[in-house]
């Protein structure tokens, strides 16, 4: 795959993700009524419960924007005639 | 001898034999082994001994986890039609003999995937083991409606295993792996509990559909597959797949995807919804097929 479009590609699943993400976020924290005699610390974990799968997905696309072979190339500034493309390894993020 | 004695010891120990293979729930593991041999030849290329050898120690792994699970659970498998007939309600088995046996078969295979694989392996496994006992079947399960969302992880640890065995580490592919199982459950489960939620409020566990209402499941459904196919695409944006998974993903997410559509639009949802159940099953095989045939053939 190509660097532009392995960035096309991140964009638009991520974005699906991303979309998909919010607004579990915005039903699980605002959006349902709780049920009644919910104590104040069972809406806390439950909001715990739904943060935390959010915060893994933006960690792991912001591991995935790292490893993109398009992204040097659009952060890079432009290097001068003559002077060797740098190579990046192939893609594996270890952890 | 007694003819009588004659034909029914075989059948005694057959029903005895049976219901220790039906404590590990092998229909449900069958999908497991797939999500966790699959990963091997995407990491690498794993010799047939490998492949047999964590086979054997996930099946057991989780057949243990799953009998530990059905002696947790003993006090309400009674009340739900769908678990009543399970060895210990139906009193074909003590509940201690089915505590040992899950034990037993879990603690063989770490040691199993520890002396033969790699003690990564054997953690992982392990750690799933755990985590669905502890975290899914005594915490969460009957306390909160994100029960099968966060210990839906407890499923998602066999491709971190098979992906262990074979590099003996971790990378950010094996972590899409896993996240692919954890947001694939929620779609996947919810489905099963709009139709069997009876079930579940009878048993007290409090499921989504009970809690939220029919139609925020439907909807907490669908932002889940929006992130599943979301997820299912991104390995390919960094290299880790080609174009033949790339495609084979596109298309298995979108049909679940339509779906998941088909639940929410139709006022007679209980047959999509079952559809949805049956195909998410295959959807994950197929995703985790499809892998495997991009490092194939690309």
């Amino acid at each position: 795959m190509s660097p532009s479009l392995s960035l096309i590609v991140f964009v638009v699943a991520a974005a699906l993700a991303v979309v998909g993400q919010l607004l579990v976020l915005r039903d699980g924290l605002a959006g349902r009524t709780p049920a009644a005699g919910t104590s104040v610390g069972a809406r806390v974990r439950e909001a715990l419960w739904i943060t935390i799968p959010a915060l893994v997905l933006g960690l792991t696309l912001w591991g995935t924007w790292r490893a993109l072979p398009s992204r040097e190339r659009v952060a890079t500034p432009v290097r001068p005639a003559g002077e060797p493309v740098a190579t990046r390894p192939v893609p594996g993020v270890r952890l | 001898m007694n003819p009588s004695t004659i034909s029914s010891a075989p059948s005694e120990s057959r029903t005895a034999l049976q219901d220790f293979v039906s404590l590990t729930k092998p229909r449900i593991i069958s999908l497991l082994l797939v999500t966790t041999v699959a990963p091997m030849f995407v990491a690498g290329d794993p010799t047939w001994q490998q492949v047999l050898l964590v086979t054997l120690g996930g099946y057991l792994m989780a057949g243990g986890a799953n009998a530990v699970n059905m002696y947790v659970d003993r006090d309400i498998d009674d009340s739900m039609a769908r678990t009543r007939t399970r060895p210990i309600p139906s009193g074909r088995m003590g509940a201690r003999a089915v505590l040992a046996f899950g034990v037993a078969i879990a603690t063989a295979a770490t040691w199993l995937l520890g002396r033969f694989i790699n003690p990564l392996t054997a953690a992982l496994a392990l750690g799933g083991f755990y985590f669905y006992i502890l975290v899914y079947t005594r915490w969460l399960k009957r306390t909160t409606p994100q029960n099968i969302v966060i210990g839906g992880a407890a499923g998602a640890f066999p491709p971190l295993v098979g992906w262990a065995a074979v590099t003996g580490q971790l990378d950010l592919t094996a972590v899409y792996l896993f996240l692919i199982i954890f947001f694939w459950t929620p779609p996947h489960f919810w489905a099963l509990a709009l139709l069997k939620q009876v079930d579940y409020g009878r048993a007290g566990v409090p499921m989504a559909p009970l809690v939220w209402g029919e139609r925020e499941t439907m909807n907490q459904m669908l932002w889940y597959t929006f992130i599943l196919l979301g997820l299912t695409l991104l390995p390919a944006s960094f290299g880790a797949f080609g174009l033949v998974y790339f495609v084979s993903a596109l298309v298995l997410g979108l049909i679940l995807l339509y779906g998941v559509l088909r639940i929410r639009r139709e006022t007679v949802w209980a047959k999509p919804a079952w559809w949805v159940y049956k195909y998410s099953l295959l959807y994950l095989a197929l995703l985790f097929v499809a892998m495997v045939a991009d490092r194939a053939l690309t």
